[in-house]
């Protein structure tokens, strides 16, 4: 979010600048234009002025002649000579009533001449004056109806009573030189706008004929404290120009009318000051915007920063709380294997949970409910995470709470049931095989609520399925009855107990492990001689198949077993006949072997017929490849391994004798054998 | 123990079933009655193993049987290794 916030700002400054630039162009247009109508008003209103010019003193002077004589007859050639002379006036001619000409200051005018149609509409233009009309003034300058070479306005102003007029003609040469007087006078009354001014000057020199500031008549325009950048000539046309006048820029309007320079002007700082406002209000506005857009960034910017703290923060509470919760599912199964040494003998039992990912709901379990009685359980709980986790540890202690306060298996696994559908709100379910063996006589009464079915191995290699069911998952129906089962267990059996973590294990073709590939693994064990598992080899083996079949497909579920084997055990017998026969029975339910029960039989008759004890016991130790059996006798010390003679091999038969022949057979036929005398006893220590 | 005697006017069969061991082997010996018996056999097909008690009455049978015949017939693998292993297969005749 950072980066998009700096890509705002940026853009942000970026447009802020933009819009600046933009309103300051738009406001120097507005200003432009602004200065354009202010001066086209103005040249309009200079050009009727200028005009209107020559007008004013044609009638100025005609009016002053008729004041000054009272009829035209009064006047002399001296008298409008003088006025020619006196004013900027090229022609005076005095008319009578009877439109005679009495005097003119041009020569070629045909004095006591009638005023007539011939003499090129002078009579015709003039006739008003005769009827009433006190002065009239010809529309525009025309060339003079005596002299081709001059361009002139006429005008004329009456005395009363059609007593005659006087006609006064102006060259436009006088224009800008001889009315300067006059235009002074017309000028002072042109404003521009607030502050705009002018100057006029003359076109061909530049000099100032007059301005607002009548301080600068007479300078030059390209003086520097006037107009030094403004071109010599005027350029004539209409446009408006900016320049440096008087040190400031304006916008001018420079043109020439009627033999008169007019520059009009118009200040810059005038029109602009609309841009000025428009400028600095954007600014400030879009600077408010901006700030009010930043600091809501930067708030959002700072609480996302703060959220996403958080987020961490809460993830790795999370992730911790998690590792806790595996690690406390870990800790509350048993670990510790062999877990009852004192009756290693007896039983091998091992399981093992390889936790997927994510914390799971496996779980499997073995205590003892009573004296010789050991319950193993195996279950799983459906889903997973935390909630599994939980439900798992609530159902754990339920089972091992009512399965340790005895009674029927099933009614123990109904009442277990019943409890933990209690407030089973999550609408969880856990799947359990739960059993409970007789280390005595091997005898199991088992409940399968919903779980995979365990194997079953009788020893010599017989496996099979456990596929009697008792009832639903635990937690699916509170008040099911879930019904026991048995069988019986002899020595060299065992039980294999997993989750679906094994059966459902799938490699990267997407297959699953299955039944009949655990099966098979479990007929087949490597590196297992002897018929004989090892409840840990079993785990390890059949991880390890699990795991060389999943291959580079990750480990979905939690993969959890438990092995059980019941093995030998220690047991005493009497030095009889009987107790020999039981003896035999003893180690066959271990291992069936000929080899074992011919080196059995003579051990045993040995300590039967030579130690003088009355009892042996006799122990017999699975350890996975073989076994080790061992019989003690509180007979006479004698250690049969030296003690007794190899026997001559090589002798004839009539002098062959038995003795030291069952030792000997003890001594080739088993693995080794060693004796020690320990305390009392003799003890002797075959392994097979 | 059972044993399986047959005796075909001067040939003695004995076919012991199971194991011919320490308790076993007194009754093995007690079936050897040798009165006008020429030629002896010992089937041991039917037995599962044969320890130092059963060698015992196989020599002590061998010893009365003295110039006349003695085979030892159908010993099975684990019965032929005690054999063996004890030097008894050079001394009795095998069939």
């Amino acid at each position: 979010l950072s980066q998009t916030t700096t890509r705002f700002v940026i853009l942000g400054g970026a447009g802020y600048l933009l819009a600046l630039v933009l309103v300051y162009v738009l406001g120097t247009k507005v200003a432009a234009s602004q200065a354009d109508d202010l001066l086209d008003s103005a040249v309009m209103q200079m050009r009727a002025d200028i005009d209107k010019g020559p007008d004013d003193v044609i009638n100025l002077v005609g009016a002053s002649i008729v004041r000054r004589f009272n009829k035209p007859e009064l006047i002399t050639n001296d008298d409008i000579m003088a006025y020619s002379r006196m004013l900027p006036l090229d022609e005076i001619c005095v008319v009578d009533s009877n439109s005679v000409f009495l005097c003119s200051t041009d020569p070629s005018v045909p004095i006591g001449d009638k005023f007539n149609l011939s003499s090129k509409r002078r009579l015709l233009d003039y006739t008003p004056l005769m009827h009433g009309l006190p002065n009239l003034v010809e529309p525009a300058f025309r060339i003079s109806a005596d002299d081709p070479n001059a361009c002139r306005k006429y005008g004329a102003t009456a005395w009363s009573e059609n007593r005659g007029f006087v006609q006064i003609g102006l060259d436009i040469k006088r224009l800008g030189t001889d009315l300067e007087f006059y235009y002074r006078t017309v000028a002072c009354d042109w404003s521009i706008g607030v502050c705009g001014y002018y100057l006029v000057a003359d076109p061909k020199t530049g000099k100032i004929v007059t301005a607002t500031n009548s301080g600068l008549r007479g300078k030059l325009l390209r003086d520097d404290d006037v107009a030094p950048n403004i071109p010599e000539k005027c350029p004539g046309d209409e446009e408006s120009r900016l320049y440096l006048i008087g040190g400031s820029k304006c916008y001018v309007r420079d043109f020439v009318h009627c033999g008169l320079r007019v520059i009009a002007v118009v200040p810059e700082a005038e029109v602009s000051a609309y841009r000025t406002v428009a400028v600095s209000i954007a600014s400030v506005v879009m600077f408010v915007l901006m700030s009010a857009f930043g600091v809501m960034i930067s708030a959002i910017v700072k609480r996302n920063a703060q959220m996403r703290k958080f987020f961490e923060a809460e993830r790795a509470q999370a992730e911790r709380e998690l590792a806790m919760a595996k690690s406390i599912q870990m800790n509350a199964l048993p670990a510790v294997f062999p877990p009852y040494p004192d009756i290693a003998d007896r039983i091998d039992i091992c399981a093992a949970m390889h936790t997927a990912k994510e914390v799971g709901g496996d779980f499997y379990d073995f205590y003892y409910v009573g004296a010789n009685k050991l319950a193993i359980l195996i279950a799983d709980v459906s889903g997973k995470g935390v909630p599994a986790a939980m439900f798992m540890m609530r159902a754990k202690t339920t089972l091992q709470a009512v399965l340790r306060g005895g009674g029927e298996i099933g009614e123990a696994v109904s009442d277990a049931n019943m409890r933990i559908s209690d407030g089973n709100d999550a609408t969880m379910f856990v799947t359990a095989w739960i059993g409970v063996i007789d280390l005595c006589t091997g005898e199991v009464e088992y409940v399968n609520a919903g779980h995979n079915p365990p194997i079953l191995h009788r020893r010599g290699g017989h496996n099979e399925w456990l596929r009697s069911l008792s009832g639903p998952p635990l937690a699916v129906v509170s008040n099911v009855k879930y019904k026991k089962h048995n069988l019986v267990l002899n020595p060299g059996d065992g039980i294999f107990l997993y989750t679906d973590g094994v059966t459902e294990a799938v490699n990267v073709s997407c297959e699953l492990f299955g039944e009949s590939r655990l099966f098979e693994a479990l007929s087949n064990p490597k590196d297992v001689k002897f018929s004989i598992r090892s409840a840990q080899r079993l785990c390890e083996d059949i991880a390890m198949r699990v795991k060389d079949f999943e291959g580079a497909a990750e480990q979905a579920d939690d993969i959890t077993m438990l092995a059980f084997n019941l093995n030998g055990e220690e047991r005493t017998f009497v030095c009889t006949s009987e107790g020999i026969l039981e003896s035999q029975k003893f180690l066959e339910g271990y291992c069936d072997n000929p080899k074992a029960s011919v080196i059995h039989d003579e051990i045993v008759s040995n300590i039967v017929r030579c130690s003088g004890a009355q009892i042996f016991a006799m122990k017999i130790v699975n350890c996975g490849d073989g076994f080790v059996i061992t019989y003690t006798d509180s007979g006479k010390p004698f250690d049969p391994t030296t003690e007794i003679a190899d026997p001559d091999l090589t002798a004839s038969v009539e002098s062959r004798k038995i003795g030291g022949l069952g030792m000997y057979m003890v001594k080739k036929m088993s693995k080794s054998v060693t004796y020690r005398r320990k305390g009392d006893y003799n003890e002797l220590s075959v392994s097979i | 123990m059972e044993i399986i005697k047959n005796l075909a006017g001067t040939k003695l069969t004995l076919a012991p079933i199971g194991r011919v061991d320490t308790i076993t082997s007194p009754e093995l010996e007690a079936a050897v009655q040798l009165d006008g018996v020429e030629e002896l056999v010992f089937d041991l097909a039917k037995v599962d193993y044969i320890s130092s008690a059963g060698l015992r009455v196989l020599l002590s049978s061998q010893k009365r049987m003295a110039g006349k015949s003695m085979i030892v017939a159908n010993a099975c693998p684990a019965v032929k290794e005690v054999f063996d292993i004890t030097g008894f297969s050079d001394i009795f005749t095998f069939a």
